[in-house]
Order: structure tokens, then C-alpha cells, then sequence
């Protein structure tokens, strides 16, 4: 034990190395503030160092920086003991601190090498400030561009709106205009309901009075007299199917009636029994060479439209009409329905104008029959083929007439299948 | 003598002389009608002022437009009274539209005739509905 702090301090056996010096007090205090001031020095350096570290915790290879605190503290301390020595010979302390310190700066030394080419590659600061511009500049870039971006999408989104108003707006007036449709369709089939109505009874009257007296008086009447009463019976009649095909007619747009599966080939013996007297009259022949198929569609409608080919066929015809009534699969689900009769034929000029309102076209030639063939023609109204278009046009079905080929007309109606 | 009565309800001059005329025609002393232009009038007549035997036997012949109170409005009153809801009532229309129909049959109606064109349709009409209900069916 005496021996270690003997070693160390060396108290009895080694003279001060201000001996060496020769205690010159200017040469002394030289070295004693030299080697003071190197101490504060490196040990404030360190302490920078540390200070540093902490505070600075992205700063890379922290224990390099460490160590070389830790060697430059151990050099302060070499001089510190410096200082000492100048009047206590405490040499093995020295050493000892001198060997601390060779180890820890070889330590650094070794420690320095390997980090070097990695601390090349940090780029200096006027590098990265070079570097900074261009990436600042890229940011305004970037920063003009979204800016830019975000107008257009501002302008996207206003226009957006606006279209949005716009289509708003035009599906109100839509539907206005719509509901004014339907309210005039409305009102138009109310009118012609009641216009029908309220026209037939008085009309009912004209003829059962002039049936009356015609009746009553047959013996005193003369017989242009009678002639006349007849003429009147005929008008009234005739004004009454002018007011049914009206009525007729309004019931064809109608869009209120039940839909159902209507087979035709029960609609067409139908129609043939409401048509009798007109088939029996006119000796109109109707061949059906195939089974009629079914489509879907209110019945009445249905009914209406068999019946109006059927008489529009007995009375433009000839002596010996016939109709034919064919149907085949017209693609793109609809059936195709070819009604041809054996009669006139329609002029070219006029294939337009027979599906308007109160057309008619000049019926057959003068038959031998004569009267007869006159009142059949006169049993028509002119409504027939509109009172069909309507019924057609309301399933967005068609119907035109065919070229001619060789006598008769022939009409091509495209309905929707079931 | 049994008296089968046909109860006329026709605003119409001229649809209440055609009917008249035919039953007339028909020759039978037995077919008397009472002819009403309003249903008021003849609700009027039917629930106070007839007395009906146990010989005589009625049928409503009615129209549906009528001034005043309609025909559908008359038919509901037959029906619901106790003295004449056993009375057969027969709508005769210019109408033929289902709605009518079918309102007619709902408010009790035993027949609904569409009015037909013609002397000779009405008067066929007419004898036929006489013919059927006061010989054919037997009524309360
Ligand atoms: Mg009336």
C-alpha cells in the first residue's frame, strides 16, 4: 500500500520537475498557466462536444464523437498533472495518465480511419445549400402545380354544379310539361267522352223521330217523303260512327288500361263477331293462313285494332274483298303483322295521308250492285287506319304500308311481342 | 188483372217516347208505364204516393244522366230503401264504359243495357227485358 501511493506520488524519491527548471519562477509559471489554460481548454471541448451530442440526436456516429471527448479530455488531464509535477514529483500518476491517454487516442486513431471516407461523403454545407435551392425550387414547382391544379378542379367543381342546377331546372320543366301533357290528354278524353255522350242523345232523338213518323205515317207519306226520312235515318247514322270513331280514337292513346297477354286469334274471332253484318254485307272474305301469336297490350286496344283493318279491308274492296292477315317473328322482339286486301290499292301520293284523321280515299269503282257497295263505303269514317296508328304508336309499335304489288295495299304493322 | 208496371226514369223526350211507343206497340194491356224525368220525382212517387197491390208487379227502367240527382245516386237510394229494394232496377245508358258498369253493378243495379240505335233495336230491347222479367222470372 505505502509502496502504490509512493509510486504514484513519488513523494520522498524524485525531485519536482521544477527542478529542471532550476525554480526560475518566469520559466515555472510559463509552464504551470501553459499547461493550466491546454486543461480548461480540453476540457471544455468535450464538454462541448457532449453538449452537442445530446442536444443534436439525428448527429451520426456517436460514439467516434465520444471517444474523441474522452481522448481530448485525457490529453487536458496529461496537462493537468503537468502542472502538478512542476512541484510534486507524482511521475508514476503521470505515466499512468500518459498511458490512459496513448490507449484512448489510439483508439480514436483507430477508430477515425474506417469513418473517414463515410464523413467524405457528407456533403458540405454549401453543397446541401445548392442541393436546398433546387429542392425549394422543385417545391414552388410543385406548389405552383397544385395550386394550378386546384383552380381547375375549383372550376371543375363549379362547373359541376352548374350543370347540375342545369339538369335540375330542365327535368322541372320537364315534368311540367309532362303533367301539362297528361292533364290535356286528360281533359282531351274527358271532352270526348262527354262531348260523345251528350252529342248521341240528341242525335238518338233526330233519328228515332224520324223513324217514327216514317213508321207512322207510311200511308200518307209520299214517296220522296219516305226518301227523305231515310236520308235523314242515314245522316244520323252516319254522324253517330263519326262520333264513335272520335270516341274510338280517344280511347286508343288511352294509357290507363290493364295490360295482359292478348292472344289475337280470340281477338280476331271477336272482332269478326262485332263486324257480322258488315262481313255479311260487304261478302268480305278473312284468311288467316297461320295462328296469329300473342302480344301484350290492353285487350280493348287490341280489339280496336283487328277491327279497324278488318273493316277498312270490307269497305275499300271490291266485288269479292278478301283480307289476309299474316304474322311472323319481326326480330328484336317484335311481331311482324301483314294485313293485305284485294281492293284498289292506295296511289303513292297518298300513302301519308291515310293515317291521318277523316281520310278517306275514293272507294271501289261503281259496282253493278251499285247501292249497295255505296252504303258499305259510306260506313266508313275515315278513322279507321289513325284510330290503328294511334293504338300502334301507343305500344311504340309501327305500321306503313307496303309497296304495291299488283293490286290491294298491304300494311306492315310491327308490334311488340310478350 | 195482374198490372206489370215499368218504372220510366229518362230525362230524354225522345228516349222516353221511343220506349213508351214500343211497349205500346206490344199490344199488352197488361204493361203499364209511369214516366219520370228526375230521379227525385219518381223516388217521390215510388216511396209515398204508390199503392201497390199485391197484383201489380214493378221493374226500373233508368237512365244514368239525369238532371238533378244522377242515376247512380237514384239507384243507391232504391237499394237501401226497405219499401223498394226488392224492385228490380235496370240501367239503360247511352254509356258503354266500364267505370259506369261497374259503379252501376256495385250499387246494386240487376241489369245494365247500353240504349241502342234505332226503332227497331230499342223496341227489340224492350220487349225482350218486359219479356224476361215479368214472364220469364218470377218477382217478390
Ligand atoms: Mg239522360
Amino acid at each position: 500500500m505505502q509502496s502504490i501511493v509512493e509510486y504514484l506520488f513519488g513523494a520522498a524519491s524524485f525531485m519536482p520537475h521544477g527542478y529542471c527548471l532550476l525554480w526560475r519562477p518566469d520559466l515555472v509559471a510559463l509552464h504551470a498557466v501553459s499547461d493550466a489554460l491546454i486543461f480548461l481548454a480540453y476540457a471544455s471541448i468535450p464538454a462541448a462536444l457532449v453538449v452537442l451530442v445530446r442536444k443534436r440526436p439525428e448527429i451520426e456516429h456517436r460514439t467516434t464523437v465520444v471517444l474523441f471527448a474522452a481522448f481530448i479530455l485525457a490529453c487536458g488531464l496529461t496537462h493537468l498533472v503537468a502542472v502538478f509535477t512542476l512541484w510534486q514529483p507524482m511521475y508514476g500518476l503521470q505515466g499512468l495518465v500518459k498511458a490512459a491517454t496513448a490507449i484512448i487516442s489510439l483508439l480514436t486513431a483507430i477508430a477515425i480511419w474506417p469513418l473517414l471516407p463515410k464523413l467524405l461523403k457528407i456533403p458540405s454545407p454549401r453543397a446541401l445549400q445548392v442541393l436546398n435551392r433546387d429542392l425549394e425550387n422543385v417545391n414552388n414547382e410543385l406548389k405552383h402545380e397544385i395550386e394550378e391544379h386546384e383552380v381547375t378542379l375549383a372550376e371543375l367543381r363549379a362547373m359541376r354544379r352548374e350543370l347540375e342546377v342545369r339538369v335540375e331546372e330542365r327535368t322541372r320543366e320537364l315534368n311540367v310539361a309532362y303533367r301539362d301533357l297528361e292533364r290535356v290528354n286528360e281533359d282531351l278524353s274527358t271532352f270526348v267522352h262527354v262531348a260523345s255522350h251528350d252529342l248521341k242523345e240528341p242525335l238518338r232523338g233526330i233519328r228515332h223521330y224520324a223513324e217514327i213518323v216514317a213508321d207512322d205515317h207510311a200511308e200518307t207519306l209520299t214517296e220522296q217523303g219516305k226518301k227523305d226520312l231515310n236520308g235523314i235515318i242515314r245522316l244520323a247514322d252516319r254522324l253517330s260512327d263519326l262520333i264513335n270513331s272520335l270516341r274510338d280514337y280517344s280511347r286508343a292513346g288511352n294509357t290507363d288500361e290493364t295490360l295482359e297477354d292478348v292472344d289475337l286469334n280470340g281477338v280476331l274471332k271477336e272482332a269478326v263477331d262485332n263486324l257480322h253484318s258488315l262481313i255479311v254485307d260487304s261478302g268480305l272474305q278473312i284468311d288467316v293462313p297461320q295462328r296469329l301469336p300473342v302480344i301484350h297490350c290492353a285487350r280493348a286496344h287490341a280489339l280496336a285494332l283487328m277491327q279497324n283493318l278488318i273493316s277498312n279491308a270490307a269497305t275499300h274492296s271490291n266485288e269479292n274483298p278478301r283480307v289476309r292477315i299474316e304474322a311472323e317473328d319481326g326480330g328484336a322482339g317484335m311481331v311482324r303483322i301483314v294485313v293485305s286486301d284485294n281492293g284498289p290499292g292506295i296511289p303513292e301520293n297518298l300513302n301519308e295521308d291515310i293515317f291521318k284523321m277523316f281520310r278517306r280515299v275514293a272507294g271501289p269503282a261503281k259496282s253493278p250492285t251499285g247501292d249497295r257497295s255505296e252504303e258499305i263505303a259510306e260506313r266508313t269514317t275515315g278513322m279507321g287506319l289513325a284510330i290503328v296508328k294511334r293504338i300502334v304508336e301507343r305500344y311504340n309499335g309501327s305500321i306503313k304500308l307496303l309497296p304495291s304489288t299488283g293490286g290491294g295495299a298491304s300494311f306492315e304493322l310491327m308490334l311488340r311481342a310478350i | 188483372m195482374r198490372q206489370n208496371i215499368i218504372v220510366l226514369v229518362e230525362d230524354s223526350p225522345a228516349d222516353a217516347r221511343v220506349v213508351t211507343r214500343a211497349i205500346d206497340k206490344l199490344g199488352d194491356p197488361s204493361l203499364i208505364v209511369m214516366h219520370f224525368d228526375t230521379a227525385e220525382a219518381a223516388i217521390e212517387y215510388c216511396e209515398k204516393d204508390a199503392k201497390w197491390t199485391s197484383n201489380q208487379r214493378q221493374i226500373v227502367l233508368m237512365d244514368l244522366n239525369l238532371p238533378g240527382a244522377d242515376g247512380l245516386t237514384c239507384l243507391r237510394h232504391f237499394k237501401s230503401s226497405p219499401r223498394l229494394r226488392h224492385i228490380p232496377v235496370i240501367v239503360w245508358t247511352t254509356s258503354d264504359q266500364p267505370r259506369d258498369i261497374q259503379r252501376s253493378y256495385e250499387r246494386g243495379a240487376n241489369s245494365f243495357v247500353t240504349k241502342p240505335m234505332g226503332l227497331k233495336a230499342v223496341s227489340e230491347m224492350v220487349r225482350d227485358l218486359c219479356h224476361y222479367w215479368f214472364e220469364r222470372t218470377t218477382l217478390a
